[in-house]
């Protein structure tokens, strides 16, 4: 694909998807690495990392595997990470793609919708949604889909509406094409760039809600996050600093590695220069 | 005797934006009979391009009637209204506008193929290949991407892409203006041959009066909204009458004869 | 003995960055001090690569090769100073965020040391120059508020600004109607005579060409094929592009296409 030639062009983009690449190999590897459930208890408690070549990370205040908790963990973040964010993008795509190319009486009602999940703050959002539901994976990933959809429908209702009234879009309707065909045919396809751009973020801040979430107590009590092994650490902050700093990192790694990649898109889209004639 | 194939009458459209008012179309009536050619121009404003967008359904009149096919055009809606566009195309004058940016030759030319189910999609490549050959196009540019070719070839795409549902009436809304003067009477050519063979009518909307005479049965001048004066072309551009006509006879530049 | 000529230009060749193709090959012309020379061809022939080869106006990555002498100037000309570049389209040479008064006097100030004020009066002079109705209220107007016809005049009025007595117009009546076309070409058929402008026109159009120049080069696919006299190279030319843009010319004189006239 020409965007992705184009993306890993870019000095951001490829160091960003270079790095998601190493967080997606470790996610995969994680079973394979670290067979078996890794809040089992593995070793003594409070290994210091480096101390013992079974543990190079060490182990937390029950003994479990910190290297393993990375790896798996790894998994839960990316995977509650881009199922929220596609979900999120769907929905925001097929609001603001009927709402802008309906528009009348169907927009403002879509809009005001929007208006409403908008006006509530995203993390709050999501928390009030697993709190009521209890936690789960499923649970969390609908809970930051419903607090991120909004952006990406309001990004793809302003840019349907310029297409719209682009001369192929009229073409389309002398031709005889239906609605549907021209709003998500036609219109839908030229709308998705700047929407892209955005997706790399709305990836970040699924992944940083969800470690929140699990921070919190909110999160899947039976798995692994980030969030989680930060909110075990906590309590041993003092005397242990390794267990919250080290899934910190990573987090922090993660996310920087999506803002890298937007960047990159963004710089790639913008890199189309026309040649001068005549 | 037959009903002309297009009678608009009294058309009225306004536009209203930020508190002024622009009076578009001011009780415009046109008619165009099967197989002619009518010629409509006046200068830029005059309102020749609403007139074209209230007549394909693009916009809504405020005022007025069309009949097409015999048949009330503007209460048409839904399924019947999408089946009758078949036979009253548009040929668009920017030629980059008027296509999808990602769209190939052959995808283009068979969306009108493909919506009213005129041909399979095996016979849809076939098809493509006899419009681009008719209209002057290899059929080899079938799959090259609209984005590669010059103002001219795009024109060209776009009015095999208009006659291969079969219309009884294409309008040309500045079609040859963004294009060079060689191109230009190139593709007029080829519309008149277009016409002699479908059978087709025509409206031809320019502001350069030489290119509508070309190719006009009929022509209409107008200004300001309003249609100032008809006639047949030869006699329209002999002796105009309105003060539009004439501004427009004398702004055709001439060679000096040597 | 004879004159000097204002610019000579020896095989010029220009390539831009991306592209395969020489825009420009192998093009050799002089120009007097006050002649009206015209620039025709297709687009894509090269003449508007000429005008801003000449102007030093390539992009940046554009290679050029040969000579470009500006003979009667003691530096390379300067666009707004000794030149007026007009494009085709007003939108590209108009700040839309700038007033027309701004943008017409900016001239003044930069190249004639004008202050402000003086310089706004003389925008209003040049505005009323280009035949725009009520220069004083256009003068704290916005490019939008005008018709394209307008905008192009006001255009010309800022490039005409610091009195430059070189003009080069690259098609600047292509995107309007008729009627306003014949209108601009008689207003710089006027400024150019009253100013004794030296004047580059280039346009598609031989019919335009042969109404405001002396002398018309024809170019095609990147070369210059012909260079004349305008009323020789109407009656008898020689180069097939020539020939080609001659036969494309249509005007109300031109036999209908259609088969049977009723």
């Amino acid at each position: 694909m020409g965007m992705m030639a184009r993306l890993l062009r870019t000095r951001s983009g490829l160091i960003g998807a270079c790095l998601l690449l190493v967080m997606a190999l470790a996610a995969l590897a994680a079973p394979v690495l670290f067979p078996g459930d890794p809040l089992a208890i593995a070793g003594p408690a409070f290994l210091p990392p480096l101390a013992d070549t079974a543990f190079p990370l060490g182990t937390d205040s029950l003994g479990r595997d910190v290297l393993a908790g990375l790896f798996h963990g790894a998994r839960a973040s990316l995977a509650v990470g881009l199922a929220a964010a596609l979900a999120a993008l769907l929905v925001g795509l097929v609001v603001g793609t009927v709402a802008g190319f309906a528009g009348g009486w169907v927009d403002e009602v879509l809009m005001r919708i929007t208006d409403a999940f908008q006006v509530i703050p995203r993390f709050l959002l999501a928390l009030a949604f697993v709190s009521v539901l209890g936690g789960s994976m499923t649970t969390v990933v609908i809970a930051i889909a419903l607090s991120s959809w909004t952006e990406p429908a309001r990004l793809v209702r302003a840019e349907v509406l310029s297409i719209r009234e682009r001369d192929y879009a009229a073409a389309a309707r002398v031709i005889g094409m239906h609605p549907a065909e021209i709003a998500f045919r036609e219109i839908l396809p030229i709308a998705l760039p700047p929407v892209l751009a955005l997706s790399a973020i709305i990836v970040a801040a699924a992944i940083m809600i969800e470690s929140a979430l699990s921070f919190l107590g909110f999160g899947d009590p039976n798995i692994v996050t980030w969030g989680s092994m930060m909110a075990e650490g906590r309590n041993v902050l003092r005397s242990a600093p390794f267990l919250s700093v080290v899934p910190g990192i990573a987090l922090l790694v993660t996310v920087l590695a999506v803002y890298l990649v937007s960047e990159g898109v963004n710089t790639a889209l913008n890199n189309n220069q026309a040649v001068p004639r005549g | 005797m037959r009903e002309p194939l297009l009678i608009a009458k009294d058309l009225c459209r306004t536009w209203s934006t930020q508190g002024r008012r622009v009076e578009a179309l001011r009780h415009v009536s046109v008619s165009v009979e099967a197989g002619e050619t009518l010629g409509l121009v006046g200068p830029s404003g005059c309102g020749k391009s609403t007139l074209a967008r209230v007549l394909t359904r693009l916009v809504p009149p405020d005022a007025g009637t069309i009949r097409f096919r015999d048949a009330d055009w503007l209460s048409l809606s839904g399924h019947r209204l999408r089946a009758e566009r078949r036979f009253m195309q548009m040929v668009f004058q920017d030629p980059v506008g008027a296509f999808n940016p990602r769209a190939t030759v052959s995808g283009a030319i068979a969306d009108p193929l493909r919506v009213h189910e005129l041909a399979g999609s095996k016979d849809q490549l076939l098809r493509v290949g006899e419009l681009l050959e008719r209209v002057g196009l290899s059929p080899d540019l079938a799959s090259r991407p609209i984005r590669d070719l010059s103002g001219g070839q795009r024109q060209r795409v776009a009015l095999a892409r208009a006659i291969a549902c079969q219309p009884q009436l294409l309008i040309l809304d500045e079609a040859v203006s963004a294009l060079d003067l060689a191109v230009r009477r190139t593709i007029l050519e080829l519309l008149v041959d277009l016409q002699r063979e479908t059978g087709m009518a025509m409206i031809f909307i320019a502001h350069d009066l030489a290119a509508v005479k070309a190719v006009s049965h009929r022509i209409a001048v107008m200004e300001a909204g309003e249609i100032v004066e008809t006639g047949p072309a030869e006699t329209l551009v002999a002796a105009p009458q309105s003060v539009t006509a004439r501004a427009l006879v004398a702004a055709v530049p001439r060679l000096p004869s040597v | 003995m004879a004159e000097q000529p204002l610019l000579r230009v020896d095989h010029l060749g220009v390539r831009y960055a991306a592209s395969h193709a020489a825009a420009l090959e192998d093009v050799s012309l002089s120009l007097m001090k006050g002649e009206r020379l015209a620039l025709i061809g297709e687009s894509g022939s090269g003449k508007s690569t000429f005008a801003r080869a000449i102007a030093h106006l390539l992009p940046p990555g554009a290679a050029r090769s040969g000579d470009i002498t500006w003979l009667a100037l003691e530096a390379p000309p300067e666009a707004g100073r000794d030149l007026a570049f007009v494009l085709q389209d007003p939108s590209a040479s108009l700040d839309p965020v700038m007033t027309i008064g701004e943008q017409v006097a900016e001239g003044a100030v930069a190249h004639l040391g004008l202050s402000w004020g003086e310089a706004y009066a003389h925008a209003a002079t040049l505005l009323a120059r280009v035949q725009l109705p009520e220069p004083e209220h256009l003068l704290k107007a916005y490019p939008h508020q005008l018709s394209g016809g307008q905008r192009q005049r006001v255009a010309i009025a800022a490039a005409l600004a610091a009195g430059p007595s070189i003009l080069i117009a690259d098609e600047v009546t292509s995107a309007l109607d008729r009627i306003v076309e014949a209108e601009i070409v008689a207003l710089l058929d006027g400024l150019v005579r009253d100013e004794a402008m030296t004047l580059i026109f280039i346009t598609h159009d031989i019919a335009l060409a042969a109404k405001l120049a002396d002398r018309i080069s024809v170019f095609a696919d990147g070369r210059l094929v012909e260079d004349a006299p305008a009323a020789q190279l109407l009656a008898r030319p020689q180069a097939e592009a020539t020939q080609r843009l001659l036969s494309a010319h249509m005007d109300l004189s031109t036999p209908s296409l259609l088969r049977e006239v009723p």
